[in-house]
């Protein structure tokens, strides 16, 4: 439902609004008003709103998203391929964000007061506070001979072989990756630890510790299943919000992918681009949301079917 | 109020408060405290830091020190600003459809979860890309995209109210809506907003960065976010000007730690946990009782 | 024969501003096999406090002194680990509220069962059917054991615990106000269960409660706690009867009686705080008994049915 919701809203954006999206967006300098023209009557502009809506549903569902200004190739495939890049980059970078925040995050919470409990807090928050672009750079700047600093992989290898393509990306990727990971990592560890943190102070964590089992059984079974439940549902909300948030790592590693490209299609004020790109990102944030929705379920018996 | 008190006793808020008073004070007097003229050269390109430039220069050669400073004075205002409208809209619509219940409410987190849901970056960026790029615009775009959460979260509180009876107890007594909304409701509600409104600017500096970082910022104007975006496209990485990203950022960066402790000591001090965790690293402690202690 | 020993028990709490209060300030107390002892006390008087330190269940910001002898092993020697040696197999306890003593996200019967095949008393399977036997002995139906706890009543989860907590053959059952949240009803049927299951099985129970119905009912023995020491200790029939020591008399008088017309009385004043040194006997600012001697601390005295006070020792009570 909110799929449909979402695209609707897409449309609004796009075409309702004041402003004059398509003119404003497609804006090139002293553009002749023929010109202009012809773009409305390419969109279908001059057509009445209800009659535009109906057609933008039909070429959505024919995977038509318009042909993109600057490559004159079909959108939907560009961002497709986009998307791909993305993924794996974005995806290891919040997946070991994850995984070593909830890790920091419950062993915080079971020392909670003492010095490593306080360090960890500290640097999570601090790590949480630093703006992501300025965290790429300060790590580009740093590794700028070590590791490679932009793009996905090397143009000029010589005939290389599958593991070499594999391992040349993957050097590519570690530092967008990792920028990702400490982004994501601070905010995480924080919600882990204050989960775990009232997990731990509940009613049956004393009866676990009363029959006798040992603090890891403790911390493990009996009180995280509890803090996972929260847990569930912001690591499927960090998963959507990385794929929009990878904008800024993208662009300063000329990582390309759908972060870039929104740049990229502002940039070049290519509107049917931009368009598709909007509408992608949208979509798939809103599955990962409906993703947590029905992990939540799952995982808590307490909620009535 | 007791609120306050509590506040006093955390040295994090009162760090918090200290950062961000020290940042508005700066943005204020920001032209007053500037050593060198932003608008021309006062130095070669990339002059590292010495004791005439304390933070270098950047790529045209203009003074770091009075870049940032003046870059604090409209980070601060789109912070403070977009903070302002996010939790104007928030916070009224929170508080009426908290009260009203209903279709009104029902109305309302239909929208706000529709909103929630949708990436932020992307969709400012969009709207940054339609409505032009003025600093009016980017106030007014990021703070209609934040008054989402914070409705949510006041329109929560109005509800543990209405639960706890002042509400109803006032209805019956035939005090009218708005009179129960002052002087049950705001006070309740008051302090979460403050922690909001803090959040909020940090939320918003952040994404002025961002904007202007690929490219959607008020052009016109300095600001953390254009500095940073400037000396990245102007090659300072490659010329390893380090002092010409370094300050933006740290600023950005204790800005929003700032901000963060503030909301955070707030929003903590007003729900104090009650209970403790049954497990601890140490076990309980031993103590011999040899010592009399009564007469 | 006595099957737990408290010895000069004394638990001290350290507050966050450095203050410690001192919870438990000096109790001997001993029970007997299949024993029933009610402690009876108003709250903050520490009988809770005094049943957590017999298992060592003592938060980390806890202190204790004295020592806990329970089925012949010192369960403060060392802190959590020698603690652990006693927990479940050798005592349980059953907490208040049992909504949220039950783990909500694991199914009841496994939360019965895991215990005993971690303390390698049985087998997984074994285990399973004990849980069922178990929740017959409670008085509750075998289709239990595959339910979540809030799929239960209140009532029904109380038995779940109960059952529980025996699972592993313990000596020592505690009971911490196990039935407050819960109507007059069940609350008769859950007293009624423990004294029976107590019987059966040969346990020691002790019963920590305020109400004092629940103490007549269900134990042989009183022990009246205030302010952290232990004021009266006899045969719950000549406690509450024949109660000496000022106190007891004053909390009796003072529970309202439904079909007498009474005034409603209570005691004046209020416990003293813990957090501050006391000297001498701490009711002593509210009795109506108080003299000098008060001034300092009353040892318990007596033959069966002993009480600290001085004015009883004088033969001064009424």
């Amino acid at each position: 439902m909110i799929a449909f919701l979402a695209i609707s809203f897409s449309f609004v954006l796009f075409r309702a609004l004041p402003g004059d999206a398509v003119t404003n967006i497609s804006r090139v300098p002293n553009m002749p008003p023929e010109a202009r023209e012809a773009i409305r009557a390419e969109f279908g502009l001059d057509k009445p709103l209800s009659t535009q809506y109906v057609l933008y549903l039909k070429e959505l569902v024919q995977g038509n998203l318009g042909l993109s200004f600057q490559t004159r190739q079909p959108v939907l495939g560009e961002v497709l391929e986009r998307v791909r890049n993305t993924i794996p980059m974005v995806g290891v970078g919040a997946v070991v964000a994850i995984l070593v925040g909830t890790l920091i995050g419950v062993s915080a919470a079971y020392r909670q007061g003492t010095v490593r409990d306080r360090a960890i807090t500290g640097t999570a928050m601090v790590l949480y506070a630093l703006p992501v672009q300025w965290l790429a750079i300060l790590l580009l700047v740093a590794f700028a001979g070590v590791l490679p600093t932009s793009g996905m992989s090397d143009p000029y290898l010589v005939d290389p072989s599958f593991w070499t393509v594999l391992l040349d990306r993957l050097r590519h990727m570690v530092l967008p990756s990792a920028v990702v990971t400490l982004v994501i990592f601070g905010s995480f560890a924080l919600v882990v630890r204050s989960s775990q943190l009232e997990a731990l102070g509940e009613d049956h964590v004393l009866t676990a510790r009363a029959k006798g089992y040992g603090n890891r059984r403790v911390i493990w079974r009996e009180s995280f299943r509890s803090a996972l439940l929260p847990l569930v549902t912001l690591s499927t909300l960090t998963l959507g919000w990385v794929i929009a948030g990878g904008i800024l790592v993208e662009t300063v590693f000329s990582w390309p992918g759908v972060g870039l490209a929104t740049v990229q299609a502002v940039g070049g004020r290519d509107y049917p681009m931009l368009q598709g790109i909007f509408l992608f990102i949208t979509l798939s944030v809103v599955a990962f949301n409906f993703l947590g929705d029905v992990l939540h379920a799952v995982l808590d018996p307490r909620v009535v079917e | 109020m007791r609120l306050l008190r509590r506040l006093a006793h955390r040295p994090t808020i009162i760090a918090g408060i200290v950062i961000v008073l020290a940042f508005t004070l700066v943005a204020i007097f920001a032209p007053l405290l500037e050593p060198y003229p932003t608008d021309r050269p006062s130095g070669e390109p990339f002059e590292p830091p010495s004791s005439a430039h304390w933070l270098g220069t950047d790529d045209v050669g203009v003074d770091m020190l009075s870049l940032t400073i003046a870059g604090t004075q409209n980070s601060m205002l789109v912070g403070f600003a977009a903070a302002f409208v996010a939790i104007l809209v928030g916070g009224t619509v929170g508080i009426i459809a908290g009260y009203r219940g209903g279709w009104s409410e029902t109305g309302v987190v239909g929208v706000t979860d529709f909103f929630l849901v949708i990436p932020g970056l992307p969709l400012m960026i969009v709207l940054a890309a339609i409505f032009g790029q003025s600093i009016y615009h980017i106030v007014v775009v990021i703070g209609l995209l934040s008054w989402m959460s914070v409705s949510y979260v006041v329109r929560a509180q109005v509800h543990t109210l209405k639960v706890r009876g002042f509400v109803a107890r006032s209805r019956s007594l035939g005090a009218s809506d708005s009179y129960i909304i002052r002087r049950h409701i705001l006070p309740h509600v008051a302090p979460l907003l403050v922690a909001q409104t803090v959040l909020a600017v940090a939320i918003a500096v952040f994404f002025e960065a961002a904007l202007a970082f690929v490219g959607l910022g008020d052009l016109e104007r300095i600001s953390w976010g254009t500095i940073l975006q400037q000396a990245f496209q102007h090659t300072a990485v490659s010329a390893g000007a380090w002092w010409a990203i370094v300050p933006p950022g740290v600023c950005i960066a204790l800005v929003v730690l700032g901000c963060f402790l503030v909301g955070q000591g707030v929003e903590e001090a007003m729900n104090p946990r009650l209970g403790h965790a049954h497990v601890a690293p140490r076990s309980f402690a031993r103590r011999s009782t040899w010592v009399e202690e009564e007469r | 024969m006595s099957i737990l020993e408290l010895s000069d028990l004394h638990v001290w709490f350290d507050a966050p501003d450095g203050r410690s209060a001192h919870a438990v300030r000096g109790v001997d107390l001993s029970v007997r096999e299949g024993e029933r002892v009610g402690v009876l006390g108003e709250s903050g008087c520490g009988k809770t406090t005094l049943i957590l330190a017999a298992m060592g269940l003592l938060p980390s910001f806890a202190t204790v002194g004295g020592r806990v002898c329970l089925d012949g092993i010192d369960v403060l020697a060392d802190g959590e680990k020698s603690a652990r040696t006693v927990r479940w197999t050798h005592a349980a306890m059953v907490f208040q509220g049992a909504m949220s003593a039950l783990n909500p996200v694991h199914r009841v019967g496994k939360q019965i069962a895991d215990p005993m095949v971690f303390h390698k008393q049985r087998s997984r399977s074994e285990a399973r059917a004990r849980t069922l036997e178990l929740l017959e002995l409670v008085g509750l139906p075998a289709s239990v054991a595959r339910r979540y706890p809030h799929e239960l009543s209140g009532g029904m989860r109380q038995r779940a615990v109960i059952a529980m907590a025996v699972a592993c053959d313990p000596k020592v059952l505690f009971a911490d106000e196990p039935t407050t949240a819960l109507d007059v009803v069940v609350q008769a049927q859950i007293g009624d269960l423990l004294c029976e299951l107590a019987e059966r099985l040969g346990l020691a129970l002790v019963l920590v409660t305020h109400d004092i119905g629940m103490i007549a009912e269900n134990s042989e023995r009183a022990v009246v706690m205030y302010a952290g020491v232990v004021v009266e200790d006899g045969p719950t029939y000549d406690v509450l009867t024949a109660p000496r020591h000022p106190y007891t008399q004053l909390l009796l008088e003072a529970t309202p009686v439904v079909n007498r017309d009474r005034p409603l009385v209570s005691i004046p004043g209020a416990p003293p705080r813990l957090d501050e040194p006391i000297s001498g006997c701490a009711f002593a600012p509210r009795c109506p008994y108080s003299s000098r001697t008060c001034g300092t601390r009353p040892p318990l005295e007596g033959a069966g049915h002993v009480v600290a006070c001085h004015a009883a020792a004088q033969g001064r009570l009424a």
